[in-house]
């Protein structure tokens, strides 16, 4: 059985088909891409996933469990961690208060233990701090952990961004063009974290890139969605050699 | 746990010192919170004592709002109307449910019949609205607040338009003291915890906060209760220090006169929302003396001048979003 598995998916807004029977199902383990002309419908499959949207039509299976009807917030609870298009960061929280949010699914204290500042709260917040600061480490951002995050430079933003995402423990993690807006230096070091983590921490990563060397560098398998169809996929050369994609992205004499 | 048992230990102890030097009270008594000042004992001129009162009371109601405003970002603009469940709760159960008890069981059974009316009505008003947000969500509030307002006039029993007399009168200034700084304690506790990164996360961007696993709905409800929990606890204190009540008390305009005391001080800065409460209680009264010496009626106006002037001149509030030391996270 597949990890995730997203069946004949279909998502209309009105008349408008932003999805049409998509099928894509991904094993444990295996660092995914998503690839597509714009307005191809990759984002949609984002928010349908973590439960922003409902599908229309189909099922989407997480570890053989329908997320379908899942609140956003249990899907995240679930092991599914994400990042934005456009960066969404908590903009006058610290840098490493950034991080520590995304431990309050697993929190234990309650207002009580809160309040007295028991035992309890400070090994949490403890906890978490540390835990942080370790994930801030492995990302390259902790000499700013206490800088707002607001005022950090835009390729930290996106380092940071995935660096919460990561404190969930995601089992899937989802990256929405994680190299949007990078200059080539900061696309290379950000291609080697991210092989690094998914190998690591052995989590499935499926990811959103405009970047072709980034995707075909790190990516084992990709998928290709053209005007929410499921035009093809397969490993890097397939996907290259493919003159259905090639149509796609350049179009035909 | 140690620290937070010292500090509550010592801000009974500062409320004690407190009644002692200003409210004329000799330690023979274990009620000593919850005894009516005698006020031509105190050191102090009635006048300024109950000023220092009421500035006590609007720390309170202006530190929850700042709950619900500044660190979880909601705008609402019915907080008179928790502190009027509040006041309204503790009078009638201490003059109909305890008439002839000692002060200190009317005043705690008083306080907790506000803390748990106010609270109730913060849990069935934030299940309905809380799907709402922004400028909706205000007005909804602002409704809720008049519609408590009207509620409560037309309740015979509490007095109706003639308003509530005779509420027995027993809050005094080391009280009060000791329960602004109890909510600026618990709010700042809370502000450094899971639940206050939750809100502040919620505030900054709901979407990303609900992506990090964070229910925004359940930590909305958490803030709104607790806030008007703080509120009706307000509201108890005004009543029973005042010892008359009247709806008019509890109009919007109560609810307006608090949100800027928030923004005033800064939105989302607890000591802001401290001086905030300082500063708009004094203005009003501390005009009385200019105009005592100009002759002329012009304190309102010289009220709302200076409002706009900080305003202009401080856009981000006093404060910002800056904390002092002691209020700080670190």
């Amino acid at each position: 059985m597949a990890f995730l598995e997203i069946k004949k998916m279909g998502l209309s807004f009105g008349g408008l088909k932003a999805c049409h029977d998509v099928n894509i199902s991904l094993e444990k383990g295996i660092l995914y891409g998503l690839i597509g002309p714009n307005g191809a419908g990759k984002s949609t499959i984002f928010n349908v996933i973590t439960g922003i949207y409902a599908p229309t039509t189909g099922d989407v299976l997480f570890e053989g469990k329908s997320l379908v009807g899942h609140k956003p917030f249990e899907v995240a609870c679930l092991g599914i961690g994400r990042t934005f298009q456009n960066i969404r960061l908590f903009k006058q929280m610290s840098v490493v208060e950034n991080v520590m949010t995304s431990f309050f699914s697993v929190g234990k204290t309650n207002l009580n233990d809160t309040f007295w500042r028991n035992e309890k709260f400070s090994n949490e917040e403890a906890e978490f701090h540390q835990k942080s600061m370790e994930l801030l480490a492995l990302m390259g951002l902790s000499e700013h952990a206490d800088d707002l995050a607001g005022s950090l430079p835009y390729g930290k933003q996106r380092k940071l961004e995935i660096a919460r995402a990561l404190g969930l423990n995601p089992k899937l993690l989802l990256l929405d063009e994680p190299a949007a807006g990078l200059n080539p230096t900061e696309t290379s070091e950000l291609t080697r974290l991210i092989g690094e983590i998914q190998k690591k921490r052995n989590i499935t990563v499926l990811l959103i890139e405009h970047d072709m060397r980034l995707v075909m560098e790190i990516c084992k398998h990709i998928f290709v969605l053209v005007q929410g169809n499921l035009l093809c996929q397969g490993n890097p050369a397939q996907v290259q050699n493919d003159p259905k994609v090639i149509e796609a992205y350049l179009g035909v004499d | 746990m140690k620290k937070t048992a010292i500090v509550l230990l010592v801000f009974v102890i500062l409320g004690l010192i407190l009644n002692y030097i200003l409210g004329g009270f000799s330690f023979n008594t274990l009620t000593l919170f919850f005894q009516k000042p005698d006020r031509f004992q105190s050191l102090l001129n009635p006048y300024y004592y109950s000023i220092l009162i009421l500035m006590g009371i609007n720390i309170i109601l202006s530190v929850s709002l700042c709950l619900i405003n500044g660190l979880t970002g909601m705008f609402t603009m019915g907080h008179a109307g928790f502190m009027a469940i509040g006041a309204y709760c503790s009078a009638s159960v201490v003059m109909f449910l305890f008439p002839n008890s000692n002060s200190f069981v009317q005043m705690s059974m008083g306080m907790l019949a506000a803390g748990l009316g106010a609270g109730f009505f913060g849990l069935i008003l934030s299940f309905s609205v809380l799907r709402l947000s922004g400028d909706y969500l205000g007005m909804v509030t602002l409704g809720f607040g008049e519609i408590i307002r009207i509620a409560i006039l037309n309740i015979d029993k509490v007095g109706g338009a003639r308003g509530m007399t005779d509420v027995p009168q027993f809050v005094n200034l080391g009280g009060v003291f000791f329960w602004s700084l109890f909510t600026v304690l618990v709010i700042k506790h809370l502000r450094d915890s899971r639940y206050g990164r939750a809100m502040i996360a919620i505030k900054e961007n709901e979407m990303a906060a609900t992506f990090m696993g964070i229910s925004s709905f359940q930590v909305k409800v958490k803030s709104f209760v607790l806030s008007s929990f703080f509120a009706g606890i307000a509201g108890s204190l005004f009543a029973h220090s005042q010892g008359y009540l009247s709806t008019q008390t509890f109009s919007f305009v109560k609810s307006f006169e608090v949100i800027a005391m928030n923004v005033l001080g800064g939105l989302g800065s607890i000591s802001g929302s401290i001086i905030g409460a300082v500063v708009l209680t004094i203005l009003p009264e501390g005009l009385r003396k200019v105009q005592d010496f100009i002759g002329v009626d012009i304190r309102m106006l010289i009220y709302a001048l200076s409002i706009i002037l900080i305003m202009i001149l401080r856009p981000q509030g006093m404060m910002g979003t800056k904390e002092w030391k002691w209020l700080s996270s670190k």
